[in-house]
């Protein structure tokens, strides 16, 4: 055995792992195709085959590694606290989220001033400063890449309601 | 000698002066931001590159990822917080100097180790590339194959302690890698009817998700730490002195950070390892390790500072990473329609000598930079770490939306944040994924490609470098099963 020390939460892991490890052999046959006549050097269910093989033997023995530590130092309550410590970020990929099915509505600077003010906030930032700070810095990342960059961002539809010289200067730079 | 010279030409464009100053300045700034660190960088503002001219995104990069090494021994030094991941050992001794009120000292020998750990490795490339030159073109499809299964063991091993979840997640990377439409019978792979998958998983989406996004998640649900200041006293040039002492340390560690940096897998944490482990023997005093000492801070510095431009020997002549910055380093050349590969030696050497004298002089620029600005620096540690988390957040949205303005590509990124995200909770180690992604999709390519000469098994290693590089892959299993074995007994004896 490779480690000693048992981390909380790797429990949860190995089992989310072959779980999922499972699912993908048994899906081998469905998602991939076998052509006859074909060498097998160049079937394509070769290759994948290969790699979830390999990562159904790491994880068998890494889990067989990791049940071995826990019976020695693992608690279940420890692993469900762990787990629903997993769970915290999935509130900010949400606001991710809706930052990013925003930004073609409202256009990528309104979008991006709202994601940073009301992040500021819900961070737990409320002086006048660090709000001031929040958006400045959504204003100055909005500004590098879209208006000096050019990266493609699309065009907030919101624009289209500005009068016309605004709203092609608005699509353009922000 | 001619080429040398054609290669100078770039540095006639002002454009490219504004990118090595961009890139190497902004790779310090965010070295010294703990939390940050050149892969969430890079990660970011490669696909603001596109739109670039291809010398100038390539340009700001390799500024960054030259340069953000530098900046990340500050915090590693003044607050005990490595900037970057390999600044980690500099810590043990960098911080116990600043507690001894040697902060300036400490600071200034890394900066010095540092630059003499950079400029040493271009100056062995620079020297080298004629070489390298002559002998990438032999390399044949089962060359390069065996070269990059080498990369994969020797990530997986290098791992240590780690080496069954390392590869688990070479594998896991290996796997999303052929998911999508596969190029020999255009038949679907795991793609479970979903339309969205069809075109598999794209390399910057999972990058920004493994490496930025899970980075905002750990710092958005952490919580913000108070960094007391230390002062800053003496002169700058108290680390050049120190240096000038211990240069046989300098000397061995920059050599072995371009030994490390040349083997693909392996990387700035084994140069480290080995130059701290070697300077610590070689000393009069190796108690002092841990506690102070400046050869500490010379090995751990000069090491990893010669790693990025020999790291670029494996990518620049073979097209194999070695590791996750040279990954997203191969990304920025496709993109840019710049192929690395034995033809690019061939074909494009002054491209090659031109790269190495942007890091020539980026190191420079960055040295000069720190000396004068090293107080200014001090105040950008303080950013609380909850607001930085919301900025990566932000930028991240940039890296992924401006690949294809694609809802699904950041559904994507958040996906591959979680994962990063519990990985990082977990110390599990994200950088596998990557490599196992990359140079499994080279090895698949490789494994088809060698076929029209391989008759038996035995014909992929029958070339001479073949050969060798499958020799060299046998000694480093059999060392590392050695120890294993070693250490499994000695545990046993223990208990």
């Amino acid at each position: 055995m490779e480690k000693n020390e048992y981390q909380v939460g790797n429990l949860i892991f190995v089992i989310i792992v072959l779980f999922s490890v499972s699912f993908l052999l048994i899906s081998i046959p469905y998602q991939t195709k076998w052509f006859d006549g074909i060498p097998l050097v160049k079937q394509p269910r070769l290759w994948p085959t290969f790699c979830i093989t390999g990562m159904a033997l790491f994880s068998l023995i890494y889990s067989l590694q990791i049940w071995q530590n826990y019976k020695i130092e693992g608690r279940i309550q420890s692993e469900l606290k762990e787990l629903q410590s997993w769970a915290k970020p999935f509130e900010f990929v949400v606001y991710f989220l809706l930052y990013v099915w925003l930004v073609p509505l409202a256009g990528y600077l309104l979008s991006t001033l709202l994601f940073f003010f009301l992040l500021t906030i819900r961070q737990g930032y409320r002086t006048r400063s660090m709000l001031l700070i929040s958006l400045v810095t959504g204003f100055g990342i909005v500004v590098v890449f879209k208006s000096l960059l050019k990266v493609k961002i699309s065009s907030g539809a919101i624009y289209e309601y500005l009068p016309d010289g605004w709203s092609t200067f608005f699509m353009v730079y922000f | 000698m001619d080429v040398i010279l054609s290669s100078f030409e770039i540095f006639l464009r002002w454009d490219v002066w504004v990118a090595i100053l961009i890139g190497s300045v902004g790779g310090v700034i965010i070295g010294a931001i703990p939390g940050v660190g050149p892969a969430v960088a890079i990660a970011i503002l490669l696909p603001a590159t596109y739109s670039m001219d291809p010398i100038i995104g390539i340009t700001v990069l390799l500024g960054i990822y030259g340069s953000a090494m530098y900046g990340g021994a500050i915090p590693a030094i003044l607050i005990n917080t490595p900037g970057t991941p390999v600044n980690a050992l500099t810590t043990y001794d960098g911080y116990s100097m600043t507690k001894n009120n040697m902060a300036r000292r400490a600071i200034t020998l890394a900066y010095w180790s540092s630059f003499t750990g950079g400029i040493f490795s271009i100056i062995a490339l620079i020297f080298m590339t004629s070489l390298i030159a002559k002998v990438a073109p032999l390399f044949g499809s089962r060359d390069i194959l065996m070269a990059a299964l080498l990369g994969l063991i020797l990530v997986v091993i290098s791992h240590r302690k780690q080496t069954l979840i390392a590869g688990f997640l070479v594998f896991f990377g290996m796997f999303i890698s052929t998911v999508g439409m596969e190029s020999v019978k255009y038949s679907k792979r795991f793609t479970y009817d979903q339309s969205w998958l069809l075109s598999g998983f794209d390399l910057i989406t999972v990058l920004l998700g493994l490496f930025a996004v899970s980075q905002a998640l750990i710092l958005l649900t952490g919580n913000d730490k108070k960094v007391p200041m230390p002062s800053l006293k003496g002169g700058k040039h108290e680390g050049f002195f120190g240096l000038i002492k211990y240069k046989i340390v300098a000397a061995i560690s920059a050599s072995m950070g371009v030994i490390m940096g040349i083997i693909p897998g392996v990387g700035e944490f084994l140069a480290q390892f080995f130059s701290y482990n070697i300077a610590r023997s070689i000393s009069k005093k190796p108690e002092r390790f841990g506690k102070g000492a400046p050869e500490g801070i010379i090995a751990a510095e000069a090491a990893n500072n010669a790693v990025p431009a020999a790291a670029m020997i494996p990518l620049l002549a073979l097209g194999i990473p070695g590791e996750a910055l040279t990954a997203m380093m191969l990304s920025v050349f496709y993109v840019h329609s710049i192929i690395p590969g034995p033809d690019l030696f061939e074909n494009n050497l002054d491209f090659v000598y031109g790269l190495y004298e942007s890091l020539f002089i980026i190191n420079i620029i960055v040295m000069v930079f720190l000396l004068f600005a090293t107080k200014s620096l001090l105040r950008i540690i303080q950013i609380p770490q909850r607001f930085l988390g919301i900025t990566i957040l932000g930028l991240s949205f940039v890296g992924v939306y401006t690949l294809r303005n694609s809802f699904v590509d950041c559904i994507m990124c958040a996906f591959f944040g979680i994962l990063g995200y519990v990985l990082k909770k977990l110390d599990l180690p994200i950088v596998p994924i990557i490599l196992g992604m990359v140079l499994g999709n080279i090895m698949e390519q490789k494994f088809r490609a060698s076929q029209a000469r391989i008759d038996t098994i035995f014909d992929y290693v029958n070339r001479p470098i073949s050969g060798t590089v499958f020799a060299i892959i046998v000694i480093a299993l059999s060392i590392h099963f050695w120890v294993v074995w070693r250490q499994y007994k000695k545990n046993k004896l223990i208990h």
